[in-house]
């Protein structure tokens, strides 16, 4: 009998561990199939060129990251029409045309693509060729929006000027290496001129044509100064409008990204562009040699040949190294690429998905092995996501938390290892439930703040402190984590509750999870605060100024002693505390986002205007959420929420 | 007997400070959107510097003052009725007597503090610094060609009326009007011939404020009388003829005089390569007192600190191509209290915590 159950216990942990195994070579493979995955199709692997360093709102990037970035500003997405970034970004800057038709421009709203006179899309997303031909109702519109007063901009003004923003930025893009294009705006239609130059009369000239006969220009223009007003001839009138477009359009395209080549000469760090080096690589050899490495690197690209591409880009990254000053350090790409490949966050997403779907489906049919699967899959995101973390961590030399966007990755972090912790605890199935729900959701959210810019962004003075960063804003996460873990757990409590009354024993210990967490919420949201305290004590001379970021801090911190008290004085019951959690988290969301919508107070530089509207619907369903759970929980047993 | 027993059960019950806290959080989220229409300093002085406070002009509500009274009463009587030692509430114990501690020690220190600005061009030191929220009068007396102080009067507390004190022999100043915000006019700017009031600003550093002043004198040769316009918006003292005087009066931000005097040697503001977004900024400068002549780098978040007073890089401007850094100046004789009353706190909640769920709240959870 003892043999059997045993090698029934045997074949079912065998089982377990085959299907683990699957699992977990799934998961390796598909890893794999993400961080080995490149340049397969027609064209040219670009990948060398991912690791030219960019230098991007202070911050010396791989290219690689810099197409990412920009691609998610302009489309909201990681990849367009099949190509990675690093192939979009190769595609603008090498050979232009061949993106015209890619649609990246991310359009919202219908009413936009109407008033713009194109056809809107399903999919929302729009080609450059499309909003050129519409790019003058573009700047009219987007003009009288910028008449208004930022706060009276409608949605529609917003995504008008957004849009433009985005279209002028992908026209400097696709404008890098413009110069070589001939131009009739420079043309020459002086026949005696033209010979001068030795250039075709009335064709098409490119600028970079003209600059290589910048000498015998500026020796003409020399020798006109010293002639009299009456003794200029056809040529020389010729000649000096020559050579004022020829300003004029230096001077409108001045130095525009993306800035490759590093400036010892300019004070102020700026680095140059293609047009910024085309103006300068006469004077100097060593520049002389980067532009034609970088020549010779778009007629590879053009050409289709790899080993020519890939010898150039090497050759242009080796000159690049010579022309950094001493006290500038260029960064080693590796580790970057490394995160970019790995895209840890994107991935621990997807699994907790995953876990979140299989661990409701497990509760909902009552597939035991369900919960097992989720489980293992929420462990298999938690070493993503810490990898996540630990690699920015590296890579920036910063505290895991310095902006919104890593406020809910490390959020999120913190209230997966909670959940880790409640399955470790084995509460009932709740720890797994927890940890997939707020690990996606979070790591959803922070995604939406990625779109606008670098999420590893260069840190303003004030916050340019790793000790209060790592004090104050990561204790002040890891409370925000607790009253979220409670807040869900409070769900999970009120749910059950509503569907089974009667069992006692799980909804006890579903409770002493929520107060758990939920103190571990106070606790850290109280100590986060008063390093918040601090640190404005240090930074701006005074502990507590009424900001409206304190102000929201201190109310979760109040929120949490009411509902404890409250509960401890016996106004309310497990229930009522169960909700006093689950508007914990309405707070949480209000003083984390809702704050800097304000746009008044001293920490308003979190402020982005996307997620009004989704923290409002947020708040509305938890309302609503609480009305149900109190009207049917007070029908079934009134003194369960409030005290008599 | 039983209305004392009764009144001490009341305060000290649990449901009070459940309320008390209601109505905190009631203060804490009207203030903040209180901030959007009138800024900070208007929703600090409604609902977090007021014992009450009028809503639509009639209805009394509480200010956070009086609620953190009644709160530390309840917290005391709770205390009182309820504590008993043992190391289980040991955290709780910590928890509320730093919360005590904390409000006792705020309350006290916002009649101690002192905060002022400075503001110094490289090159430039001074041992006066500059309290932007209250504004005074300065006298100045014209005698023989040479100017003499003659003193300094904070017009806070001034109205109508009121007489203000004046140490030079025979002269007498009254005021007949003050404005707290209002517009000037008269031929220049040393010569205000009336004053005309406008509405106040909710954000106090954006109202200019005005006074009309009687100036009188009687010695041997007569009696004068002479009424002066002052100005806070006039960047020039007003002339006023009285007899064979003539005084200088100007109304000007507050000055605080500090123990020691500051010399900015150099600003330096570093910047994100290619960027204008600042780095750091710092300034070296030099200070010079009774116990000490020595260099310090004050720059963010690294302030410099003398006997009570802190100093701390605020800002910097531009003006006329040289560079002017300015410094907050904080004189703060207890501001120890909030950390010391905030580390009490912490290792209270982080004792109960370990406590009551590390130690014993899950105990036989795990199977």
């Amino acid at each position: 009998m003892f043999n059997k159950k045993r090698n029934h216990r045997e074949m079912r942990s065998n089982k377990a561990i085959r299907l683990f195994k699957a699992i977990f070579s799934i998961i390796l493979v598909w890893f794999n199939s993400n961080l080995t995955a490149s340049n397969e199709g027609k064209e040219i692997s670009t990948e060398a060129l991912g690791k030219i360093i960019v230098l991007e709102e202070g911050r010396k990037k791989p290219l690689d990251t810099y197409a990412r970035n920009k691609l998610i500003q302009f489309s909201g997405k990681q990849k367009v029409s099949g190509s990675t970034a690093l192939q979009w970004i190769s595609r603008v800057l090498l050979n232009p045309d061949a993106a015209n038709n890619d649609p990246i421009f991310l359009i919202n709203n219908p009413e936009v693509a109407d008033a713009l006179g194109i056809t809107p899309r399903a999919k929302r997303r729009y080609s450059f060729s499309e909003l050129y031909n519409a790019s003058h109702k573009l700047n009219q519109l987007a003009n009288e929006a910028m008449k208004k007063e930022r706060e009276d901009w409608s949605a529609f003004d917003r995504e008008i000027i957004n849009t433009e923003r985005n279209l002028d930025e992908f026209f400097l893009l696709r404008s890098a290496f413009s110069f070589l294009e001939p131009t009739p705006y420079l043309q020459v239609n002086d026949s005696s001129l033209s010979q001068k130059l030795g250039l075709q009369l009335n064709q098409s000239v490119s600028y970079f044509e003209l600059l290589s006969r910048a000498g015998s220009i500026s020796e003409e223009m020399k020798l006109i100064q010293q002639k009299g007003i009456d003794s200029i001839s056809p040529e020389d009138q010729a000649l000096v409008d020559l050579a004022r477009r020829m300003y004029d359009m230096e001077k409108s395209m001045e130095n525009p990204p993306p800035h490759l080549i590093p400036d010892a000469g300019n004070s102020d760090g700026k680095w140059l562009g293609l047009w910024g080096l085309v103006n300068q690589h006469k004077s100097r050899s060593l520049k002389q040699k980067t532009m034609m490495s970088l020549m010779q690197i778009r007629e590879a690209y053009l050409s289709g040949n790899q080993k020519r591409f890939d010898e150039s880009v090497l050759q242009f990254n080796n000159l690049v190294r010579q022309q950094v000053s001493a006290k500038e350090k260029l960064p080693d790409p590796t580790l970057e690429l490394f995160y970019n490949k790995l895209n840890p966050f994107l991935h621990a997403k997807i699994l907790y998905g995953l876990a979140a779907l299989i661990s409701l489906l497990s509760m909902a049919l009552l597939w035991k092995k369900g919960h097992s699967v989720g489980f293992f899959l929420i462990m298999a995101g938690i070493i993503m996501h810490t990898a996540g973390i630990i690699l920015r961590m590296i890579i920036m030399s910063h505290p895991p938390v310095t902006n919104l966007y890593e406020t809910f990755i490390f959020t999120a972090w913190a209230a997966v290892i909670i959940g880790i912790v409640l399955e470790w605890l084995r509460i009932g199935s709740i720890g797994t439930i927890t940890a997939a729900i707020t690990g996606f959701l979070f790591i959803h959210i922070a995604g939406k703040y990625a779109g606008d810019g670098d999420t590893m962004g260069m840190l303003i003075a004030v916050l340019n402190s790793s000790f209060w960063l790592t004090t104050h804003i990561v204790t002040i996460s890891l409370g925000y984590a607790g009253y979220i873990g409670a807040g869900l757990v409070g769900h999970i409590y009120l749910i059950h509750k509503m569907i089974k009354a009667d069992d006692t024993e799980q909804l006890q210990t579903t409770f002493k999870a929520i107060k758990g967490i939920f103190y571990f919420g106070l606790l850290f949201t109280v100590v986060g605060t008063m390093f918040g305290g601090m640190w404005a004590d240090q930074a701006w001379g005074r502990f507590w100024g009424w900001d409206p970021k304190e102000n929201g801090a201190l109310l979760l911190i109040l929120w949490g002693l009411i509902v404890i008290h409250a509960k401890l004085s016996g106004m309310i019951k497990d229930t009522g505390y169960a909700m006093g959690a689950v508007s914990g988290t309405v707070l949480v969301m209000s003083a984390w986002i809702g704050v800097n919508l304000l746009g008044v107070g001293m920490h308003s530089y979190g402020f982005t205007s996307s997620g009004a509207m989704a923290l409002m619907i947020y708040i509305c369903a938890e309302v609503v959420f609480l009305v149900v759970c109190a009207i049917v929980l007070y029908r079934k047993k009134p003194q369960t929420i409030i005290s008599r | 007997m039983k209305f004392i027993k009764n009144l001490i059960k009341t305060a000290a019950s649990l449901k009070l400070t459940v309320f008390c806290l209601l109505f905190v959080c009631i203060l804490v989220v009207w203030g903040t959107f209180y901030q959007v229409d009138f800024g900070i300093y208007a929703a600090q002085k409604r609902f977090f510097d007021s014992w009450f406070f009028l809503i639509t002009g009639l209805i009394p509500f509480p200010g956070l003052k009086s609620i953190i009274v009644v709160l530390a009463i309840n917290l005391l009587a709770s205390g009182a009725c309820r504590f008993s030692f043992r190391m289980e509430k040991l955290g709780v114990f910590l928890i509320h007597i730093g919360t005590v501690a904390l409000i006792v020690g705020t309350a006290f220190s916002s009649f101690l503090i002192n905060e002022s600005v400075l503001s110094l061009f490289e090159g430039e030191k001074s041992n006066v610094s500059i309290k932007s929220s209250e504004w005074e009068i300065a006298f100045f007396k014209k005698e023989n060609g040479n100017l003499t102080n003659a003193g300094f009067h904070n017009i806070d507390h001034l109205k109508p009326g009121v007489t203000i004190p004046f140490f030079t022999d025979g002269i007498s100043i009254s005021v007949e009007q003050i404005y707290q915000n209002c517009e000037a006019y008269g031929s220049s700017p040393h010569k205000i011939e009336s004053l005309k009031p406008i509405e106040i600003e909710h954000s106090r550093d954006k109202n200019i404020p005005g006074l009309i002043l009687l100036v009188s004198k009687q010695d041997a040769q007569g009696s004068f009388n002479s009424r002066a316009f002052i100005y806070g918006g006039a960047g020039v003292p007003a002339h006023c003829a009285i007899g064979r005087d003539t005084l200088l009066i100007s109304l000007q931000p507050g000055h605080f005089k500090l123990p020691v005097q500051i010399e900015l040697i150099k600003f330096t503001k570093e910047e994100h390569p290619g960027t204008q977004t600042a780095k750091s900024y710092s300034s070296r400068v030099r200070v010079s007192g009774p116990e000490l002549n020595r260099e310090v780098v004050i720059s963010m978040n690294r302030p410099f600190r003398y006997k009570s007073f802190t100093f701390y890089q605020t800002s910097y401007s531009m003006q006329h191509g040289r560079t002017a850094s300015t410094l907050s100046v904080v004189e703060n004789p207890v501001r120890f209290v909030p950390y010391l009353t905030g580390i009490i706190i912490m290792l209270g909640l982080l004792y109960h915590f370990i406590y009551k769920f590390a130690v014993s709240g899950f105990k036989g959870q795990k199977k």
